[in-house]
């Protein structure tokens, strides 16, 4: 467990940068455009498109992310080391998706944050509309949890196609870019396979959930887990094999 | 060396039955069907004030009735004597927005019609509009409906219902059947006769009495899930496409069923076969 918090710790500390930048920058971001909307120079809809541009930018940033904390070990040669010390090669891969979801965190919680201090008009309106606080709580946390779910299927999907660029010789770029199509087709039709095993599994009530009952009477959501359990067994796969990968057969010259 | 060629022999074979599987199946969005599934009807508010009217008719010089209810409940059925009986009942918001407004009949050759009258103020303030009905056997209905729930009970004729965000519970019916439905859950039990259904965002489920002739399925979902224990074969088809065909006896009764982005499910009863999925 030591050795795999060192690993975080160091991928942590080689992403503080970079997060403390992006930071930065939004809350710059949230500021300016606070201070245009208290000279009236621009209405209170700007701050909603303020808020929108993080957001956006946020899923292509921990895209980016993914493939660069493998990268730079290459590029910094301490894959070297990596593959050196006794530690299995999930321990990496999972203490770079560790760094991904909290970097992830720290960055949402900016944004939310500066939301709250900077556009509180804003916040009030959208608290009319919503039934309660306790209701924006606990969907707010149920939403989190699945996009660090989401965000971890990607996160795995990225490193295997990182991970084999490796290792063949030439156009790395292009045979990444392959593999992540090939995963998630793999994994898609892997969902579709299993379907028929898992139906006897009762459909998730979301509109129960998310107390949607409390939003708008008669709005119905469920979810059928069925096709999706297989493809969640295919994610796990993915990350086994990976990290079999990158301890045995990844090449360090590539 | 070798695990660079292993690895691009892994990915080539891949590449291969990823291609295959665009070619000849259509590829991921051809057999994966949505797995959540939203429906919307939309809670209805009780009426602060109502009122009520009955109408009664003889069935012998008249063969079709409409009837043209909102945001109310529609109970239909049919009876053994030829009149036909309606209790319709307005509801509103205040009694000044109640006093303007009245069921009106019409009728015009072998048709009667129900509606509510046209209001004062260009604008429609809410109303609603509910009915009980009995009519004799063998008579054509039409129902057209929109927020609130239709419920059809032991009829026998030709039953047409055209609804949105509304819920049709249809238990017992000898006789033809067309039926549309937006955003609606539909519930179609004891069914004995040929049916025509299109919905849309609906949730719908149909079972079949057995009957002789039998029944001819000529089924398609667009963006939906199918389901059922009948005789029909399912086959998936590009675009998101469910395309289900078969008989049961000589076929002599068309099931007719057309559904985009809904849940159908369709079951006949005492059938001995697998189910559908």
């Amino acid at each position: 467990m030591r050795r795999f918090l060192q690993l975080l710790k160091k991928d942590l500390q080689a992403s503080l940068l970079p997060v403390g930048f992006l930071s930065g920058i939004t809350i710059i971001l949230f500021g300016i455009v606070r201070l245009k909307m208290a000279s009236s120079a621009w209405p209170m809809e700007a701050s909603l498109a303020v808020i929108a541009i993080p957001l956006v930018f946020l899923p292509l940033w921990l895209l980016w992310q993914s493939f660069q904390t493998l990268r730079s070990e290459w590029r910094e040669d301490t894959v070297y080391t990596l593959l050196v010390l006794p530690v299995p090669g999930w321990y990496v891969m999972t203490a770079k998706l560790l760094t991904i979801w909290i970097e992830y965190t720290v960055l949402l919680a900016v944004i939310i944050i500066g939301t709250l201090t900077f556009f509180t008009p804003l916040v009030r309106f959208g608290m009319q509309v919503v039934p309660g606080i306790s209701w924006v709580l606990r969907n707010g946390i149920l939403l989190y949890l699945g996009s660090l779910c989401a965000l971890a299927s990607v996160v795995i999907f990225v490193q295997l196609a990182f991970v084999v660029s490796k290792m063949v010789g030439r156009l790395q770029g292009l045979v990444a870019l392959w593999t992540l199509i090939l995963s998630g087709w793999l994994v898609d039709r892997l969902g579709v396979l299993l379907e028929p095993a898992f139906r006897w599994l009762p459909s998730l009530p979301l509109h129960k959930l998310f107390r949607l009952e409390e939003l708008e009477q008669g709005v119905v959501a469920e979810w059928n887990l069925a096709p999706e359990i297989g493809s969640w067994i295919g994610v796990l796969a993915v990350l086994v094999l990976t990290s079999y990968l990158f301890e045995h057969y990844v090449e360090v010259n590539g | 060396m070798k695990i660079r060629r292993i690895t691009l022999a892994v990915l080539l074979l891949l590449t291969v039955l990823f291609v295959a599987d665009i070619r000849y199946f259509g590829g991921p969005n051809s057999t994966k069907q949505p797995s959540v599934h939203f429906n919307v009807s939309p809670g209805i508010k009780a009426p602060a004030v109502e009122k009520s009217q009955s109408f009664v008719n003889s069935g012998e010089e008249l063969s079709s009735l409409v009837l043209k209810g909102q945001r109310g409940n529609v109970e239909l059925r049919s009876t053994d004597t030829d009149q036909i009986v309606v209790h319709a009942t307005i509801g509103a918001d205040s009694e000044e927005i109640l006093d303007t407004f009245e069921v009106v009949e019409t009728i015009w050759g072998s048709e009667i019609r129900y509606e509510i009258s046209k209001g004062q103020e260009d604008e429609m303030p809410e109303v609603w509009l509910s009915f009980v009905v009995e009519v004799p056997a063998g008579m054509e209905v039409s129902v057209e409906q929109n927020f609130g729930q239709v419920r059809v009970h032991n009829f026998r004729g030709f039953l047409s219902l055209n609804t949105s965000f509304s819920e049709v519970t249809v238990w017992g019916l000898e006789g033809t059947a067309s039926i549309q439905s937006n955003f609606g859950v539909l519930d179609l039990r004891k069914i004995a006769g040929p049916i025509t259904l299109n919905d849309s965002f609906s949730t719908s489920k149909v079972e079949f009495l057995t009957i002789d002739g039998g029944y001819d399925f000529d089924i398609e979902v667009v963006n939906g899930v199918l389901a059922g224990k009948a005789p029909f074969q399912m086959d998936t088809q590009q675009n998101n496409k469910l395309v289900a065909r078969g008989q049961s006896g000589d076929g002599v009764h068309p099931v007719v069923i057309r559904s985009s982005f809904g849940n159908v499910t369709v079951n006949l009863k005492d059938f001995e076969g697998t189910r559908v999925d």
